[in-house]
């Protein structure tokens, strides 16, 4: 059999190293755009409305996932919103243990589709599902447009 | 065979661009809400959604069909990716084909969108790992490296020069100029592709098409639906598909087996005994000009070695005995992998419907063909359109 399976480590094989050289410069999208336009420049988050069917969509859409209609109105939720649910993770991405966990939870907005997925202030013991929450975010002059804008979401 | 007819009742189609402000989700979108109100149709009245890309690693999104769903209508219906790499644009209908010839729906989207500019510093880096690990990649070859090997030997094998070739970028450049979604459309001449830089001789930059970002989209209808919905469908007549292995130095390099095959296994579904009779205007994936011959002879468009020749004589011209890419092609307008195939079934559509403007082909042309090519010289994706 050629599965030698009492080795785990790929180099006590032939080897050869390789990697996928490219990287991403991601457009932010024409919805994308609108959103981080007003992060930046406002400090408030934008959601879609769909004028055919009412939906509301964060973050903004171009378009009505339910209908299809195409966007036409897009409104202004603020910065404040409801915890939907949060976890304390303790691992990074590549398998490394974190000194001091971080605390990641889901904010929504009544009445909206969707959320925003971010760092929560506070120990797991200060939060509970349901509770207001509100954005944190970097002073204007040191916003940039990206989701990192925002600080993180505290306690209202 | 016991398949349903199938009909494309609307197609849409983006404009193709080397940035697009918009995400390939939006284009997505934007491709299928044309398709959609081409056909008269709603999101609701779509059973099925049926989405073709190109490799995860061009956009940077891996499970992209999950990613482009939104854009292409999927939420909350049956939906499905489907991928054979740069044939994707032009199997991605004919996966559509198969939701509806079986029964399982009588409404089927087919989108297929590709963002290739997020891609840094070149797509030609996401290309890298196909090749194989150990005996290939440490080489750091591009693809154009041994298309040029593959150029090389389709020329040597028939006696051509480059500039035989070359009057496929020409014609097909030139073409473009009338197409609305064009990118590089430019009224080239052949001392323009002969004179360009040279990438990996005999491959100059005019004989290749260029990225580009774009989505395009159709509605696939049963017999039924498609006859209540417009007076001009036009009917999927037969569909094929092959795949040879990726070990590339095994193939002849002039020949394209995989695409007869593919091309046989449609012409039997259709009734096609004869394809250099019956087929009255194609459109054959050229992402390199003498791809285009390449594949009209593996398509058995003409007798092998004999493309070139057609092409110099006019028979190939939109005004020609057999219109070859009337589009302008991947070369020009432009080469969002999958949207280019799906593009290619659009003119074809288009042309059968005699709704092409100024790239309509003369003579009500009642049969054409579709055909899309890729991966390490392995796939051909055939689709016969009727009238």
């Amino acid at each position: 059999m050629s599965f030698k399976e009492t080795i785990n480590v790929n180099t006590m094989l032939g080897y050869f190293e390789g990697e996928i050289p490219v990287n991403y410069q991601y457009t932010l999208g024409v919805g994308g755009n609108k959103f981080f336009t007003a992060l930046m420049e406002k400090g408030e988050f934008i959601a879609s409305e769909c004028t055919a069917c009412g939906v509301k969509t964060i973050y903004p859409l171009i378009y009505c996932e339910e209908c299809f209609a195409p966007i036409e109105k897009y409104i202004s939720l603020g910065v404040e919103g409801e915890l939907y649910s949060f976890t304390e993770c303790h691992y990074d991405y590549q398998g490394n243990k974190y000194d001091k966990p971080h605390v990641l939870g889901l904010v929504r907005f009544p009445g909206v589709r969707g959320g925003i997925f971010h760092r929560i202030a506070g120990n797991m013991d200060s939060l509970r599902i349901g509770m207001k929450v509100v954005a944190k975010l970097k002073p204007k002059a040191e916003r940039s447009g990206t989701i990192d804008d925002i600080i993180c979401f505290e306690t209202a | 065979m016991g398949y349903r007819k199938v009909a494309i009742v609307g197609a849409g189609l983006t404009k193709f661009v080397r940035r697009a402000e918009e995400t390939g989700q939006e284009m997505a979108y934007l491709a299928s809400k044309m398709a959609l109100d081409q056909a008269g149709l709603k999101l609701k009245d779509v059973e099925m959604v049926t989405v073709g890309s190109a490799p995860d690693a061009f956009d940077g999104v891996h499970m992209k069909g999950e990613y482009l769903l939104s854009g292409a209508g999927g939420n909350g219906k049956p939906y499905i990716r489907n991928f054979v790499g740069g044939g994707t644009g032009v199997f991605a209908p004919i996966h559509g084909w198969m939701h509806v010839a079986s029964g399982a729906c009588d409404v089927c989207l087919v989108v297929c969108s590709e963002k290739m500019s997020s891609c840094h510093p070149h797509p030609q880096g996401a290309f890298l790992t196909i090749f194989d690990h150990t005996t290939e990649q440490p080489l750091k070859p591009t693809l154009i490296w041994i298309f040029a090997l593959e150029m090389r030997r389709y020329m040597e094998t028939y006696g051509l020069t480059k500039a035989d070739v070359a009057r496929v970028a020409v014609k097909n450049k030139n073409n473009a100029l009338d197409h609305p979604s064009a990118h590089v459309a430019e009224a080239v001449t052949l001392e323009d592709v002969l004179n360009s830089e040279v990438l990996a001789e005999p491959v100059n930059r005019l004989d290749i098409s260029p990225s580009s970002d774009g989505a395009a989209a159709v509605v696939l209808a049963s017999e039924e639906v498609a006859k209540r919905l417009t007076d001009k469908p036009v009917w999927i007549a037969g569909v094929g598909w092959n795949l040879d292995t990726a070990y590339w130095a095994t193939k002849d390099l002039y020949y394209p087996r995989y695409v007869e095959k593919a091309a046989r296994m449609a012409y039997e579904m259709a009734g096609i005994t004869e394809p250099h009779k019956q087929i009255q205007v194609a459109e054959p994936y050229d992402p390199f000009d003498y791809k285009e011959l390449h594949h009209m002879e593996g398509l058995l468009l003409c007798e092998r070695g004999e493309a070139a020749r057609l092409t110099a004589e006019g028979y190939t011209a939109r005004t020609g005995n057999l219109p070859i890419c009337p589009s302008g092609g991947a070369l020009g307008v432009g080469n969002p992998i999958s949207a280019t195939g799906l593009m290619k079934v659009i003119e074809i559509f288009l042309q059968l419907r005699e709704e092409a403007g100024k790239r309509q082909v003369p003579g009500k042309p009642r049969v054409g063909l579709a055909q899309a090519w890729g991966d390490l010289m392995q796939v051909g994706t055939v689709i016969v359109l009727k009238r």
